[in-house]
């Protein structure tokens, strides 16, 4: 038993007080424009690097790019919608897990150990149209499977030998037949369980003990439309159970679902709008930007996520954190503006402290070019 | 000759100059001209020295320090022209030549003009790694330190950053400024923290100077410095410390990464200062880069200011784009003065932004007559269908003069429309305006509209047109696009009563084809090529050699009796009858994919047709290249031509006997292209019914 009841809340999001936001600097990486991608140390030489796509630019200063292969282009798409690293053949140099809705197949890129050749490809399996692969620890062991974002559902398992390294393949389960694929997929315990749920745009998966073999119970119980990829499963509002942050990936709207429990036990969905007037929010994270110990919501537009066909395409493109103060959206923009000067989020962007200075920075790939925005954290003199 | 001439003529006025006799290079002699009386071979001098390259800029240097301006002028200039064509990566060699010539006139026993004339030429040449001391030097004298700093700033190289930084040291305040803006100009990072440091100097001219060359950064670690200089500044600095605040700001907001901050800093100046021209600049700053929320205090800056400053919002609100900021936009439309809200209209009509919508169409229909015609031109603009209807309102009842501005409107909607590539919405507005047009010109615009963006629901209205004489051939074109249209839909009744109403005013042979095959896939009783009279079904052999004129008469197989089993042995190879049925719109027979491409060669076409009763008919014809035709054995027709096919090129007269009929043609081929196509009908144009016989 379920209800969603739909709450318009206007002007939830609001500019906070300016003296106390953090300064950033902002740098154009190279003059590609993937979607995706991440910051790790490709040639363990301490540093960390960007890597987007076909190619991968050399920390500290980025200004120097290696390709690492040729990526299946299609009008002004890249079969590349994610770019994780992950030591998939244990040789201790990070890889590429990747895959796109155009090659419909899921993939990693093998690092040839840092070196300046390209890196060799391979398939993992060949599961559709892969709108984001989502990388989530779904069994609590400390290391992430990989979600292609398909239908029928699948995870994908790095098989590790007894020393826990990678051994260079994925073990494939099924999960589910129908349910999931295209737009929306998110993680997160549901029903307070204590185990982690899946969530898709028309409804959740409740995990069985094992996620591997178990049942996984569906439960219809909202429609999200073209929900972001991911959708965050997060208790917003601070009372005990997780909600549900949603962005329209092809539309105006981001909303967080309340999750509700009425009397009777009953679970229900109430809609408050974060933002009604922006759209194309393809990508959201959750990370703790202004390390005050709580998660900022970071998110932003996917520039041409239809190539100029969604409604909003040609608005400007925006990258924003939020603050979440319980149930109140504060919106910190990061970058506003025209695709020529500004910043979106793409499909894929990555949070970490690339530059080691205590502050997690923010790599926003996209069609209308990669950026880095470095957080320096509260000004200073 | 001539040039003879003017080098004895120069001689002279080198000698008296110099006191030196006359050289005798090329290079020579042209500075001994340039320095002549003769002002032919001065003219000549000036043009060919500059060619003569670096080298000759020492031989030039006694000529620019010369007191006749007739003399150091055209010096100078070929020096600049020199140390121009020199300016480029890899003729630094040649720079330092030059530059080592000029720096020469700066020596301290030159006087005021020689230096200054150098300090003119020096950034043309001087390259980067240059000894700048001769220049530095001047930064201390207080007749030539702008001239010089004005120099070093031009050049801008690693050295002359470094001279101006040097000058900071122990320049007085008002040169300090200059010298801060110069380096603020070239962006030296090197001088940022002696910037910094000044933006707590005693003088306040000095403090704004101070912001100005830190502006360019947009750093936000210099927000706090930015923000006490303009606290401190007085009533003589405000203007210039808050201009150096909005730069700050500009480069903040355009760098990216601290929006916030960039558009509190425009929010403070628009609080802080009474200035309407800098409040106009904030204001302009928070539309170039703001989002919907700039738009409340944008507001609220400019309600009770002065009128030119009330104009900004129509600019800002011109920059500000997206759906969230139309909605702002919208809320805060109805408290804008009238004027405003005037000018307003174009920009909103501009956004293409349905949200608002309301307001022009409101507009539209205002009681203000000014503000009525406002809206009327704006919908034109909107690209919103929805508009139509109050402009197709105002183009029925308003007054003349409106009446015309509204159907202009009206007219510019629907080719925005269709220019945006919305057919379906501009078809509907042409339709709108095929019922508004006022004489046969305007009906005919409307119906090449409908043609290119077909609206069902102009069926109607086309099937009137069509019978309109003065409207048939654009009301064919629109019919055809709209019955193409609800073909697509499934609608296959009207579509095909569509074409039939087509065909009944149109029976022309394209119109035809193009028609007919439509006609036959929603289930026409007659197909595309009974509609024409086609012939489509044909035995074909060649290519037969055709090597003198006598073969056009020659029988070449046999005709006019054929034996379609035979086979024919022709420049080596044998060629034999095949059957062909074409599927062309038109009939053609492409005579190159069945035989192979040849030159100078015939194909023979062979059919046979019957008909019920005897009757008079008409074989058109069109053929690559020339024809002759045979009728039941009897030759009908002949062509001799070299031409490209087009349909019904020749019509030959023959009688039809019932029954079973022949028909022979051969086909020449002199080069290129190689076909044919054959209709017949009655002797007035329509279609003959016939049947084609499958010859064994």
């Amino acid at each position: 038993m379920s209800a969603v009841v739909l709450l318009l809340t206007a002007g939830i999001a609001i500019e906070p007080a300016i003296h106390d936001a953090l300064v950033f600097e902002k740098t154009r990486i190279g003059h590609a424009t993937f979607e995706a991608a991440a910051a790790f140390d490709v040639d363990d030489d301490g540093d960390i690097d960007i890597v987007s796509g076909g190619y991968w630019y050399e920390g500290p200063e980025f200004k120097v790019q290696h390709k690492i292969c040729d990526v299946q282009q299609v009008g002004d798409y890249y079969d590349d919608f994610s770019d994780y690293p992950m030591d998939v053949n244990g040789d201790g140099y990070l890889d590429i897990v990747t895959g796109g809705f155009w090659g419909l197949t899921l993939r990693w890129r093998e690092n040839p150990k840092g070196k300046p050749v390209e890196w060799r490809v391979h398939e993992v399996a060949e599961v559709g149209n892969i709108e984001r692969n989502c990388f989530y620890d779904i069994d609590g062991d400390g290391m992430v499977e990989v979600f292609p974002t398909t239908s029928p559902v699948h995870i994908f398992k790095l098989a590790r030998g007894a020393d826990g390294k990678g051994l260079g393949r994925f073990e494939q389960f099924t999960i589910a037949q129908k349910g999931g694929g295209g737009h929306g997929i998110g993680f997160g315990d549901v029903n307070g369980d204590g185990r982690p749920d899946i969530v898709f745009s028309g409804g959740w998966f409740e995990a069985p003990e094992n996620p591997f073999a178990g049942a996984w119970d569906w439960h219809p119980e909202f429609s999200f439309g073209a929900a972001s990829v991911p959708m965050l499963v997060f208790d917003v509002n601070e009372d005990g159970r997780n909600d549900v942050i949603v962005g329209q990936a092809h539309g105006y709207g981001f909303s967080w679902w309340e999750q509700t429990v009425s009397a009777d036990g009953a679970r229900g969905w109430v809609e408050h709008v974060i933002d009604a007037d922006r759209s194309q929010y393809h990508e959201l994270q959750l990370a703790d930007i202004d390390n005050d110990g709580a998660p900022e919501l970071i998110a932003g537009k996917r520039y041409r996520a239809h190539c100029g066909h969604d409604p909003g395409a040609d608005d400007p493109l925006g990258l924003y954190y939020f603050e979440i103060n319980r149930s109140a959206f504060v919106r910190v923009t990061l970058d506003y503006g025209p695709p020529v000067r500004a910043s979106g989020a793409g499909i894929y962007l990555w949070v970490s402290d690339v530059d080691g200075n205590g502050w997690k920075d923010v790599v926003a790939p996209g069609k209308e070019g990669l950026y880095l925005f470095k957080n320096m954290g509260p000004p200073s003199e | 000759m001539c040039n003879f001439l003017w080098r004895i003529a120069t001689v002279g006025a080198w000698a008296a100059l110099t006191g030196v006799a006359a050289p005798a290079s090329e290079l020579d002699d042209l500075v001994h001209a340039l320095a002549s009386d003769n002002e032919t071979a001065r003219v000549e001098a000036r043009q060919l020295l500059p060619r003569q390259g670096a080298e000759a800029v020492p031989k030039l240097m006694p000529l620019l320090i010369h007191q006749d301006q007739r003399i150091w002028r055209p010096a100078f200039n070929v020096v600049a022209d020199i140390a121009n064509e020199v300016s480029v990566p890899g003729r630094e060699g040649e720079r330092t030549m030059i530059t080592t010539s000029l720096m020469a006139l700066l020596d301290a026993g030159q006087p005021y003009h020689i230096k200054a004339r150098a300090l003119r030429l020096l950034p043309l040449a001087v390259p980067e790694g240059a000894d700048l001391s001769p220049i530095t030097a001047l930064l201390d004298d207080p007749e030539l330190r702008e001239k010089a700093r004005a120099a070093l700033l031009e050049m801008g190289t690693a050295e002359a950053r470094g001279a101006l930084r040097a000058a900071l040291d122990d320049a007085p305040p008002e040169f300090t400024c200059a010298l801060l803006d110069a380096l603020g100009e070239l962006r030296d990072e090197k001088a940022l923290p002696q910037a910094l440091e000044r933006t707590n100097h005693a003088d306040a001219h000095v403090r704004a100077a101070a912001l100005r060359a830190l502006a360019w950064t947009g750093n936000p670690r210099y927000e706090r410095a930015a923000r006490a200089v303009c606290a401190t500044a007085g009533p003589d600095t405000e203007r210039a410390a808050t201009d150096a605040l909005l730069r700050f700001a500009d480069a903040m907001a355009a760098k990216g990464g601290n929006w916030n901050r960039a558009i509190q800093l425009y929010y403070d100046v628009l609080e802080d200062t009474e200035d309407s021209t800098l409040k106009s600049a904030a204001i302009m700053g928070l539309a170039r880069f703001g989002d919907e929320t700039v738009i409340p205090p944008i507001i609220e800056a400019t309600a009770n200011a002065e009128p030119r400053l009330k104009t900004v919002v129509v600019h800002a609100f011109k920059c500000l784009g997206g759906r969230a900021a139309a909605k702002h936009m919208a809320a805060a439309y109805p408290r804008l003065a009238p004027n405003i809200q005037r000018a307003l209209l174009d920009v909103f009509a501009r956004k293409h932004e349905p949200l608002l919508l309301p307001i022009l169409l409101d507009a539209a229909r205002d009681e203000d007559a000014d503000f009525r015609r406002a809206g009327l031109e704006a919908l034109g603009e909107a690209r919103q269908l929805e508009g139509m209807t109050v402009l197709a309102e105002a183009a029925r009842s308003a007054s003349d003069d409106e009446k015309e501005l509204a159907l202009a409107s009206a007219w510019r909607l629907a080719d925005a429309l269709r220019g945006a590539a919305n057919a379906p919405a501009a078809g509907s507005a042409y339709l709108t305006l095929y019922g508004l047009a006022r004489d046969d010109a305007e009906r005919r615009r409307a119906l090449e509209g409908i043609a290119a963006c077909p609206a069902s629901e102009a069926y109607d209205a086309l099937m009137a047109a069509l019978q309109e004489p003065a409207l048939v051939q654009e009301a064919v074109k629109a019919m055809m696009a709209v019955a193409e249209t609800l073909a697509a839909s499934g609608q296959s009744k009207p579509a095909l009563a569509a074409y039939e109403a087509i065909h009944a005013v149109d029976d022309s042979v394209a119109t035809t084809a193009a028609i007919g095959p439509r006609m036959e896939a929603l289930g026409a009783a007659v197909s595309g090529a009974e509609m024409l009279g086609l012939v489509t079904t044909w035995h074909v052999v060649g290519p037969i050699a055709w090597d003198t004129d006598a073969d056009w008469a020659k029988p070449l197989v046999g005709e006019p009796d054929i034996d379609l089993g035979a086979a024919y042995v022709s420049r080596n190879r044998e060629v034999a009858w095949q059957p062909y049925k074409t599927h062309s719109d038109i009939g053609i027979v492409d005579l190159i994919p069945l035989l192979g491409a040849a030159e100078w060669c015939f194909a023979y076409a062979y059919t046979e047709i019957a008909v019920e009763q005897d009757v008079d008919a008409v074989i058109r014809l069109g053929s690559d290249d020339g024809n002759q035709v045979w009728v039941n054995g009897e030759v009908v027709a002949e062509n001799r031509v070299d031409r490209a096919l087009a349909v019904d090129q020749d019509a030959v007269n023959v009688r039809l006997h019932a029954g079973t009929n022949t028909i022979l043609l051969k086909i020449s081929q002199g080069g290129g292209g190689w076909c044919f196509c054959v209709r017949l009908t009655d002797p007035s144009g329509a279609a003959l019914t016939f049947d084609e016989l499958a010859v064994p």
